[in-house]
């Protein structure tokens, strides 16, 4: 079997979720065509993975549950044809010149050349396939979650069962849509993320900021070795990523554009990331958090019951399952934090720093945007900064106390380090999301 | 205040563009060094992660031939990274260790110096529960992985 040979099932399976996110992004006039295609493939994969979680909880297999989610879609559809009002399409062509031009070309190779690494390289991090791969291989066998054998034919199996299931359950998808398995599944989906997270931010900032500032950050973001490190290494950072990031955005458009649809997305979007990794619950709560921070008294309030109703359900199943199964945290649970507590005085700052000053060492590119960073907040002070860019300050800042609190809870070294490459990612992004925000034409500072 | 923009985003265009550029050629140059390796993936996706499997009927021998192949295919003067789940570490360090030319990282390969000639990966079958080194045996499915190019199980048949 040659690659070439994959290649269908990995179009019909990555095309079908992107059609189902198309038709929940159907009427919506918010969104250039750069970034509806991200929006829809995030929405799309979060519907797919969500039925089949469902389905797996009352019983049924992937393919009914599949059948499932195609009718409701179909109803869907049908509704939105038979209340279809004209919506003005958002058709603003991007300028692009010479200098924009020649940034994206080397982002594009960038992409390629982690593509190529990342399906037929050798592996480089075990994680994804001792917690998430064999999950997901064991799955496509079974064509459903076996919940009943966790307790019993995985007891021994260290394979952090509390974890969500979204991932593993996209790459049973492709599994199912080839009808047999093949690691390269598993090795694509953080590959298609990182190429949707480029596609989301340069086509949003394109859009609201100017085309230079967008190819600039996603210049950067393919430059990251970190990030290539994970993508590489088939972990999700990417899929949590880009779940966080958007839902970021969106919040922050939300309050200009005065949008309830994009509150309630960006809740969805937000949930999925809870429904990726655990520390995604972190990311949404810090969202909400930004959601709190943007909007005025009047508005919080009602922007924070639209948020929670578009994250709870999509997180609240898993919780219950996972609550009535007894699942508790592996990572982070009760005693971890109390036992950190009570050996407070054991907490080396030192060793803190030292992983730090590792880790900026390796990822140069982080050095640099950091670097920038730094220059950018001694130039402008803050109170000649915008409202968006003072809730991109207020979310690093939480990024970063996260990471203090976490290198606090679990001192061991090896995670330590493992911790600050992984978390260390998101505040990175927020930082070429401040950065980009001075690419914007002059606008007064907020009152 | 229109000048510190011009100069800061001048500044972050620059970084970007060299940095980038900078990125793209280590890639290039890791990619084009390594192209068989890679080529050799692409024909043939699967073998990334070649897979033995074996049956309970035979897994003893499966595991006796694994290690004679093994034996036989490396030459004495090169060490192996082993990496297993962590259901398995203590059954294969013992044996490994016993051989005294192996040594198991259970978590990472790749990193802190390990020997890069020959990787091998081996898993578990995640339905079996492990208790000791028959459990090991009689496993239905045992999965053993190579490095693309370094594919030891690539002609092995059960």
């Amino acid at each position: 079997m040659t690659f070439f040979e994959l290649l269908l099932p990995i179009i019909l399976g990555t095309l079908i979720p992107i059609i189902f996110g198309m038709i929940f992004l159907f009427r919506t006039a918010t969104f250039g065509s750069l970034e509806r295609w991200p929006l829809a493939w995030g929405l799309g994969t979060g519907f797919l993975t969500y039925g089949m979680f469902l389905g797996s909880m009352v019983g049924i297999n992937f393919l009914i549950a599949f059948l499932y989610e195609l009718g409701i879609l179909l109803m869907f559809f049908l509704f939105f044809i038979r209340h279809h009002k004209t919506v003005q399409p958002n058709t603003k062509i991007l300028k692009v010149d010479w200098l924009v031009g020649i940034l994206l070309l080397i982002s594009g190779i960038n992409l390629a050349l982690i593509t190529i690494r990342s399906w037929s390289g050798m592996h480089t991090i075990w994680d994804h396939w001792a917690v998430w791969a064999f999950k997901a291989k064991i799955y496509f066998l079974e064509q459903r979650i076996p919940f009943e054998r966790f307790f019993y034919d995985f007891p021994a199996v260290w394979g952090n069962w509390d974890y969500p299931h979204h991932v593993p359950l996209l790459d049973a998808w492709y599994a199912t849509c080839a009808g047999f398995w093949n690691e390269l599944f598993v090795r694509m989906v953080p590959v298609i993320f990182l190429g949707m997270l480029c596609l989301f931010l340069f086509g949003t900032l394109a859009r609201l900021t100017t085309p230079l500032a967008g190819a600039t950050v996603i210049l950067l973001l393919t430059s990251m070795k970190s990030l290539k490190k994970f993508t590489e290494g088939a972990i999700l950072e990417p899929v949590v990523l880009f779940y966080y990031i958007s839902a970021f955005i969106l919040i922050l458009r939300s309050q200009k554009e005065t949008s309830p649809f994009l509150i309630l997305l960006a809740g969805v979007m937000a949930g999925m990331g809870a429904w990726t990794k655990n520390e995604g619950v972190a990311y949404a709560l810090m969202n909400a958090v930004c959601l709190l921070a943007i909007y005025s008294n009047k508005d919080r309030w009602k922007a924070l019951l639209i948020y929670m109703a578009g994250m709870i359900p999509v997180i609240l199943p898993w919780w219950i399952l996972k609550s009535w199964m007894g699942l508790k945290n592996v990572l982070i649970n009760n005693e971890v934090i109390l036992a950190a507590a009570q050996n407070w005085y054991q907490y080396d700052l030192g060793r803190v720093w030292e992983a730090l000053v590792v880790f900026f060492l390796i990822d140069k590119t982080l050095l640099g945007i950091w670097g920038l960073f730094l220059v950018a907040l001694c130039f402008f002070p803050f109170n000649f900064l915008l409202r968006e860019q003072r809730v991109i300050l207020l979310s690093i800042a939480m990024q970063l106390s996260m990471i203090l609190l976490f290198s606090f809870i679990d001192r061991t070294p090896l995670f330590l380090d493992d911790a600050f490459q992984r978390l260390f990612l998101a505040p990175s992004i927020l930082t070429m999301l401040y950065l980009a925000s001075f690419f914007k034409k002059e606008e007064g500072p907020c009152s | 205040m229109n000048a510190k923009k011009l100069f800061i985003t001048t500044l972050i265009v620059f970084f970007a563009l060299i940095n980038g550029i900078l990125f793209s050629k280590d890639l290039v140059l890791e990619v084009w060094k390594n192209r068989p390796t890679y080529l050799a993936a692409f024909n043939n996706p699967s073998d990334a992660c070649s897979i033995l499997r074996s049956t309970p009927a035979n897994a003893r021998k499966a595991y006796h031939y694994f290690l004679s192949d093994l034996e036989r295919r490396i030459p004495a003067n090169e060490t192996m990274t082993i990496l297993t789940s962590r259901a398995l570490p203590i059954i294969w360090k013992e044996y490994f260790e016993a051989i005294g030319r192996y040594h198991l990282y259970p978590r990472y390969f790749g990193e802190n110096g390990m020997n890069k000639d020959h990787l091998l990966l081996i898993e578990l079958d995640p339905k079996v529960e492990v208790r000791g080194f028959e459990s090991c045996l009689q496993t239905p499915n045992f999965r053993l992985f190579s490095r693309p190019g370094k594919c030891y199980f690539k002609n092995m048949t059960l």
